[in-house]
């Protein structure tokens, strides 16, 4: 009788604890919502333009997993729409160019300082004062256009993106950074 | 090095001993106004210009200047085919009727290498380009610790380097000698091949040793001289050279150098090695004549269809009117391209590899998208495309491969960063919005407050 039975209950205590401790781990280490968003988030530029016609970037990949077109992303352009496809198991009807970097550039001698474009910009690479002159941050600029409506003057143009670092070849870089220590 | 492997892939033999043919100057010539990673120039000279020697052609981005070798007429702007891996245009300024006017030797004592390679921008000419002006910075002259110049040309296609140093040999050394002392290094290490030791002379200047290295294929690119290095000097060959106190240039690199300090000129001419199966020339041709017009002047009837520039097996394909460049040191017309095929896994490239990577693996893994180490220990020789049987464009296809990752990887640094500010924006502005909403709570509070209290008092105050 004790044989059958007490292994059956130190088996039966071996689980609850078991179960215990799983549901205590469950809790303190919850896993991501969901991976499957944020894989998708990351194949978006991030620039929060708005192009695709929801507020930014993580609205659009929360659609997408809903069931939005994938063609809407500008910026990210078809690498980033034949990534979406990889990642969402689906054929998207239209295709898109690749974008070319651009940022915006103001033109300091029309430029009022009336500081509308800086709340507009998603990534704060405007900086500027009332009155006074206003500035692109290039290294954060994502050139997406969204100072260029509020402005009232319209001095602020894009322009293609110059900078080697974003051209450079791989090598090269490396090369220079070496040089430069 | 794999040294089982012995490639003898079919260029002609090559005698750098012959005489060096010379080049006429074409009716125009053209220089390609892109820097190193193929960004574009501003010009500088007006159309109907009167160019000389020596002249400001445009400014690149970095601020240094594009001179002009010759003396001519600009006629303007075209945009053409280039040499340059990435482009397939680039902007061009033609020059008409160019001449090599007599250039007078200038000698100051006072030499500011920097400032000169700034305002003639010179180009390595081993192959790929790089600006000489960014392997000297400015702190050179006290932590350089060795002169490394590399003769050692392996490419089966190539031998305009051994017929610089045949033909010029005492002016190479008198340059390598002044460079040595412009950046305060009393070692120089001349890497050549073994069997053109005969090159030289038995006795060399003193100051200058001989790094002698196999005859095969790619023995003399830098990583592998590096490698050979190592062994006497402790250095990490994976590293750049420049961050281990190396100074490594091309041997034609060096000479230019000495003319540019002659001269205050960039050179007109290089030496190029112009190459079929079965024949292989050298001749000093003009910097901006289209490489298909040189092709056709000396080799008449040489196979048509693709060019390779830059040798046989590391040569890039590019266009008959691409204009020659300093970096190129030689044309392969290599005939009509056999179609690819499918890979059959047969492991000859694994066999070739002289980094002991498996190609047929990569070419997966690339294809695909995958970014491994191996792409990167990858020296881009073309070993593999020699004897892959399928004729699979191996090392094209591994070089495109790691510059679409590096370009990924820049984009997802970028988009990552902007997130980032996107979310301490969200942040801040949540934040504020808190703060009002809580500034209005109070207020109300203030308000109900002050009126509760009113409506107590006010029948007291009240007048009876």
């Amino acid at each position: 009788m004790f044989s059958v039975l007490i292994p059956a209950l130190l088996l039966l205590t071996m689980a609850f604890l078991a179960s215990l401790l799983l549901g205590f781990l469950e809790s303190r280490l919850a896993a991501n919502p969901d991976p499957l968003l944020a894989a998708v988030n990351q194949v978006l530029p991030q620039s929060q333009c708005g192009q695709c016609g929801y507020p930014g970037c993580k609205p659009y990949a929360e659609a997408l997993l809903e069931g939005a077109p994938l063609d809407l992303c500008q910026p990210g352009g078809q690498s980033a729409l034949e990534a979406l496809q990889r990642l969402l198991g689906r054929q998207s009807s239209g295709s898109l160019e690749e974008a070319v970097p651009s940022i915006a550039w103001i033109d300091e001698a029309l430029c009022i300082g009336c500081t509308l474009c800086i709340p507009a910009c998603p990534v704060d690479a405007i900086v500027g004062a009332k009155g006074w002159m206003h500035s692109i941050l290039i290294d954060n600029c994502t050139g997406c256009e969204l100072c260029i409506d509020p402005c009232p003057v319209d001095c602020i143009q894009l322009r293609e993106r110059r900078d080697w670092e974003t051209q450079a070849l791989g090598q090269g870089t490396q090369v220079l950074a070496e040089a430069a220590k | 090095m794999n040294s089982e492997v012995d490639i003898q892939p079919g260029a002609g033999p090559g005698n750098p001993s012959q005489a060096i043919l010379q080049a006429a100057f074409p009716e125009r010539l053209y220089f390609p106004l892109h820097d190193y990673y193929g960004i574009s120039a501003r010009p500088l000279v007006q159309p109907g210009a009167r160019i000389a020697p020596g002249m400001r052609l445009a400014e690149f981005q970095d601020g240094s200047v594009l001179s002009s070798p010759v003396g001519g007429l600009c006629e303007g702007l075209i945009s053409g085919p280039v040499l340059h891996p990435q482009l397939a245009a680039a902007p061009q300024l033609v020059i008409r009727h160019p001449e090599l006017q007599e250039r007078e030797e200038k000698s100051d004592s006072e030499l500011d290498l920097q400032a000169l390679l700034a305002e003639h921008c010179l180009i390595g000419h081993g192959g790929a380009g790089f600006p000489t002006r960014m392997k000297l910075p400015a702190g050179f002259g006290r932590d350089c610790r060795l002169l490394l110049v590399n003769a050692a040309e392996c490419d089966p296609g190539l031998s305009a380097d051994a017929a610089l140093l045949h033909h010029h040999g005492e002016a190479v050394m008198r340059s390598c000698l002044a460079l040595a002392k412009a950046v305060g290094t009393r070692q120089i290490l001349l890497a050549l091949k073994r069997s053109r030791r005969a090159l030289l002379p038995k006795v060399l200047p003193d100051g200058i040793q001989l790094l002698l290295t196999e005859d095969a294929y790619p023995a003399g690119h830098e990583g592998q001289l590096l490698s050979q290095i190592s062994k006497i000097l402790p250095l990490n060959p994976k590293l750049p050279p420049a961050g281990e106190g190396i100074l490594s240039l091309n041997v034609a690199t060096v000479h230019a150098l000495g003319e540019v300090c002659r001269f205050r000129c960039l050179p007109a001419t290089r030496i190029v090695t112009l190459a079929t199966e079965t024949r292989q020339i050298n001749v000093r041709a003009p910097i901006g004549m289209r490489t298909g017009a040189l092709l056709e002047a000396f080799l008449p009837h040489a196979p048509k269809g693709r060019l390779l520039a830059g040798g046989l097996l590391a040569g890039r394909e590019v266009s008959p009117d691409a204009p020659l460049l300093w970096n190129c040191s030689g044309i392969y017309a290599a005939g009509e391209k056999a179609p690819e095929m499918p890979c059959i896994n047969c492991g000859f490239c694994a066999t070739a590899c002289p980094e002991g990577l498996l190609p047929q693996q990569l070419l997966l893994d690339t294809r695909a998208g995958r970014e491994t180490d191996a792409l990167h220990a990858c020296i881009e020789c073309g070993l593999c495309d020699e004897v892959c049987p399928s004729r699979i464009p191996l090392a094209a296809d591994f070089a495109a491969g790691k510059t679409r990752f590096h370009r990924q990887a820049k984009k997802a640094e970028f988009a990552e960063a902007c997130q980032k500010r996107f979310a301490r924006r969200e942040a801040r502005a949540a934040e504020r919005r808190r703060a009002r909403r809580e500034k209005h709570a109070l207020s109300r509070a203030r308000r109900g407050a002050k009126a509760t209290l009113a409506a107590i008092l006010a029948p007291r105050t009240e007048p009876e």
